[in-house]
């Protein structure tokens, strides 16, 4: 009897641990008929805003970017290039010996901006002061204009970045002369002859024509003054002295905009934002790391959102960035971006996560019958919620867009954002609450 | 003896350390638990169940009778009765579009019993009261102000207990009023899910309402029996509990994965409370030598509770219920094992008490309608107006049951099986038809205690 009893308990309990069921049951709202709670989606109103990060020059280190084009809302660019040159390994100057020629070389990148087909002439400029950091700032350039410089060379070309590389020409003799000059009173290499080279040839600018048209990238690293010399005898025996690009650190781009009275003249430091409905009448935001302007997205809405999450919470939080039309590179869409926090002062934080703590990276969208529709979303549920729930709103906090890191070959690509005040395509948040007030008790 | 009421013990213990450690183990899988304190459980045992669900007016001397209070007045004087039960069932639940399969087990109810007087027997047990376990997903719910859909799952878990203390008390010969004082409680556990991360990559909000509930429970009955001739015997039965509300407590947690709590509240009261309903119920049986058959009716005045509307489509509404069936035996409890099986068998029939759906259209008729148009010419039109009834019969179930008694050992320790096949609901209006097999299995001791003996 007890054992019939026990093996029937055993079985039971048996059963019951692997009692199962199938997944969820999928039913009809008419079954369920909760009122529980309640969602909703609205938009609500950003503004965006563009301020100068970069706020003397920028650097760009290993692309020498010379020439000039014409960009949306900001007009004509020009973009000029410095190098520091450093001396040869080689110096010693043979008594038989003879100064040829000397001979600039750079090379295309294959990244090109405006019209290739047209000639343009770089111009080679000499520096008379050398190329130093600024004092307080290591990734600033001094804000020197360089006014001595005396051009030792200039040609004039058409371009053809992709297919032929390599551009190279003659510099003028005196310059020749004056190197070989150099290397006669050079009798034992040391740093006090590295310092006397700088003095005598602080840097080298890259500059292009007035007539230019087009914008283009070479490596920096393949910046090259090349002098040629031969001794004379039996043989003929050809030497060259190749001076290279030193302290690469310190190859810088200018860039300025051409145009006379933009919005954007205001830029002169950091702090300032020309906010989208000072921009134009489409309100526009550009972001050029070139000229050093950025992109702030403010949530002045942002007080609202408080309030209506007391009795509700953000689940979803979406900015969608909207990118006017023929403001950019069809064949090179950047394929994210991220955001980073900056404050009033426009001085960058963190990068924006999300809600599995990673670096939250836009999304692309482009639309495939209208190539020219293009758009970036970001979910900023966890920056939100982080906002709303530090009790306390600081209004004039925002977010600053960047570009993706590896993403694009060049630090000229140009984007034109569409403002919150644009009636198509305008850029926006788009919050989801989830309200648990209506609970049916 | 010591021997046997340690093991008794331990048996009881053993169930109770099963039921602990499955709590998560619901004993039902219906959608329709999602309404009010879950699927009512029927307040029986399995020989009660293997005949349609009657026991009001039974009084048996070897099992335990919980179907009325006063049913433990024919209990043996010198017998102390135990009695485990649990419930197998396997259900198939379909709508219009979708179909599960569910099968599970748990514990169904322990009793102990005793007759203490001639005029006295008392019986003190537990059993599941109403219990709640669905696991249902819309995934047609829009989000306000987009065309965006996304899914919510809806889960519950819990239910209600019942403690009882019944006493049977004999008054004259024929008649026995019954009196079963006791506890329900429990708790009930809602979560709302809604899916945010899979439709809009949002996070998912988990809404659960939790609500605790207690209170004592009174019910009323009585026997009366009487005999034509020497082998036919007639007893009525009828048993009565008032409405009783239960003291209800409520919190509500919104939460999520990221921040985990964003909302708790114990402090805002209920409607509400729930309430147990006014309840008749009335039967009637018929006995012949090992022949016996019986009929019961009920009637459960839900309609009557104040929060008997959750909305403006779902509502609790009185039902009735009616079964019967009869019992086959083929010996004394001192015959050979074979004799000793009793067969059971019966239907029965329930009125829902939910009304969910909305209101049935009853009939139409039709109307004269007269307007103007913006010229100021009256037109007139005949128009079909439907008449609704707020009667959901669709909901209603029946249910077919058998059983059998499998004797054990000496005495009259049995193993008693009770099946039933309920067919419950409807696919049409979005709801869902159930289909059960339900077992129950009850373990019947008995063990002389109260034996004085007068020889050592």
């Amino acid at each position: 009897m007890r054992n019939i009893i026990s093996f029937i308990t055993f079985s039971l309990v048996l059963f019951i641990a692997f009692a199962c069921s199938d997944e969820d049951f999928v039913m009809s709202r008419s079954f369920i008929n909760s009122n529980t709670y309640s969602e909703q989606t609205e938009e609500v109103a950003i503004e965006l805003a563009t301020f100068k990060l970069d706020s003397v020059l920028t650097s760009s280190q290993n692309t020498a970017w010379v020439g000039r084009c014409k960009k949306p809302i900001i007009g004509n660019i020009v973009s000029e290039s410095f190098v520091k040159i450093g001396m040869p390994a080689f110096v010693e100057w043979e008594r038989k010996e003879r100064y040829d020629s000397v001979e600039f070389i750079l090379r295309h990148t294959g990244a090109y901006e405006g019209d290739t087909m047209k000639e343009m002439t770089i111009d080679i400029h000499r520096l008379a002061q050398p190329i130093r950091f600024a004092e307080s700032e290591t990734y600033f350039y001094n804000k020197r204009e360089f006014r001595d410089s005396i051009s030792i060379g200039k040609y004039t070309f058409k371009p053809r970045p992709k297919s032929r590389p390599r551009v190279h020409f003659l510099l003028n003799d005196e310059f020749g002369q004056e190197l070989v000059s150099f290397i006669k009173n050079v009798t034992v290499m040391g740093t006090s002859v590295e310092k006397s080279f700088e003095a005598m040839l602080g840097g080298i600018k890259l500059t292009a024509g007035d007539e230019s048209q087009s914008l283009l990238a070479f490596r920096a690293d393949s910046v090259k003054i090349i002098l040629h010399s031969h001794i004379s005898g039996l043989e003929r025996k050809k030497i060259k002295r190749i001076f290279s690009i030193t302290e690469n650190e310190k190859q810088f781009n200018r860039v300025w905009n051409e145009e006379v009275e933009t919005p954007f003249d205001r830029l002169t430091s950091r702090t300032v934002q020309v906010k989208e409905s000072e921009c134009d009448s489409l309100r526009h935001s550009p972001t050029f790391e070139g000229l050093g302007y950025y992109t702030r997205i403010n949530f002045p809405s942002l007080e609202d959102v408080v309030n209506r999450t007391q009795y509700a919470h953000v689940v979803k939080a979406t900015l969608t960035l909207c990118v006017e039309k023929g403001s950019f590179d069809k064949y090179r869409i950047p394929n994210t971006f991220y955001l980073t926090e900056v404050n009033r002062f426009n001085v960058l934080g963190n990068f924006v996560i999300d809600n599995s703590r990673s670096v939250a990276r836009a999304q692309v969208y482009r639309n495939i019958l209208d190539e020219s529709q293009l758009y970036y979303t970001f979910d900023l549920t966890y920056y939100i919620n982080s906002r709303l729930s530090q009790g306390y709103i600081e209004p004039t906090d925002g977010l600053v867009l960047t570009w993706g890191s590896g993403m694009s070959p060049t630090n000229y690509d140009f984007m034109v954002f569409n403002g919150h005040g644009v009636m198509e395509n305008r850029s926006k948040l788009d919050i989801t609450y989830y309200y648990y007030d209506r609970i049916d008790r | 003896m010591v021997k046997y009421i340690a093991y008794i013990l331990s048996l009881v213990v053993t169930t109770f350390v099963a039921v602990i450690s499955l709590e998560a183990q619901n004993s039902t899988s219906s959608p329709y638990s999602l309404y009010g304190v879950g699927v009512l459980t029927p307040q029986e045992d399995a020989t009660s169940m293997a005949m349609g669900h009657s026991g009001i007016a039974l009084a048996p001397n070897d099992w335990l009778d919980v179907a009325n209070p006063a049913a433990v007045n024919n209990l043996d004087t010198l017998t102390f009765y135990f009695t485990a039960q649990m419930k197998l069932f396997y259900a198939r639940e379909s709508t219009e579009h979708d179909h599960q399969s569910v099968y599970s087990a748990n514990v169904d109810g322990l009793a102990f019993g005793f007759r203490g007087t001639k005029w006295w027997g008392a019986c003190i047990g537990y059993a599941p009261y109403s219990t709640v376990g669905y696991h249902m997903t819309d995934n047609e719910q829009y989000i306000s102000g987009t065309n965006t859909k996304y899914s919510i799952r809806y889960t519950g878990s819990g239910g209600l207990s019942r403690a009882f203390f019944n006493n049977a008390f004999t008054l004259f010969d024929h008649l026995t009023l019954g009196i079963s004082a006791g506890a329900i409680w429990g708790s009930i556990t809602k979560v709302e899910t809604a899916l945010f991360s899979q439709s809009i990559g949002g996070e998912d909000i988990y809404n659960t309402k939790k609500y605790t509930m207690n209170n004592w429970f009174i019910e009323y009955g009585m026997q009366f029996n009487f005999n034509i001739g020497e082998n036919n015997k007639f007893r009525f039965g009828a048993v009565y509990n008032r409405k009783t509300s239960l003291k209800s407590s409520y919190d509500h947690i919104v939460s999520n994965d990221v921040s985990n709590q964003l909302f708790f509240d114990d402090v805002t009261p209920l409607k509400a409370d729930f309430t147990v309903p006014e309840s008749y119920g009335a039967g009637i049986s018929y006995q012949r030598k090992r022949f016996t058959v019986t009929c019961d009716a009920k009637y459960n005045k839900w309609g009557d509770l104040a929060n008997s509307k959750f909305s403006e489509t779902a509502r609790f509404v009185d039902n009735w219920s009616i079964g019967g069936g009869a019992e086959w035996a083929f010996g004394n409890y001192n015959d050979i094992f074979i004799k000793r099986i009793k067969l059971r068998l019966g239907y029965a029939f329930e009125t829902s008490y939910l009304s969910l759906g909305g209101r049935n259209v009853d009939h139409y008729k039709t109307d004269v309608v007269t307007w103007k148009d913006k010229d100021g010419v009256v037109h007139t039109n005949n128009v079909t107006i439907p008449i609704m009834n707020e009667k959901n019969s669709e909901l209603d179930s029946y249910a077919i049951t058998a059983g059998i008694t499998i004797p054990m050992g000496r005495w009259s320790n049995a193993i008693v099986i009770g099946y039933e096949y309920r067919n419950h609901g409807t696919e049409n209006m979005g709801m869902v038809k159930e289909r059960f097999q339900n077992f129950k299995l009850a373990i019947n001791i008995r063990e002389t205690w109260f034996e004085k003996r007068k020889f050592e």
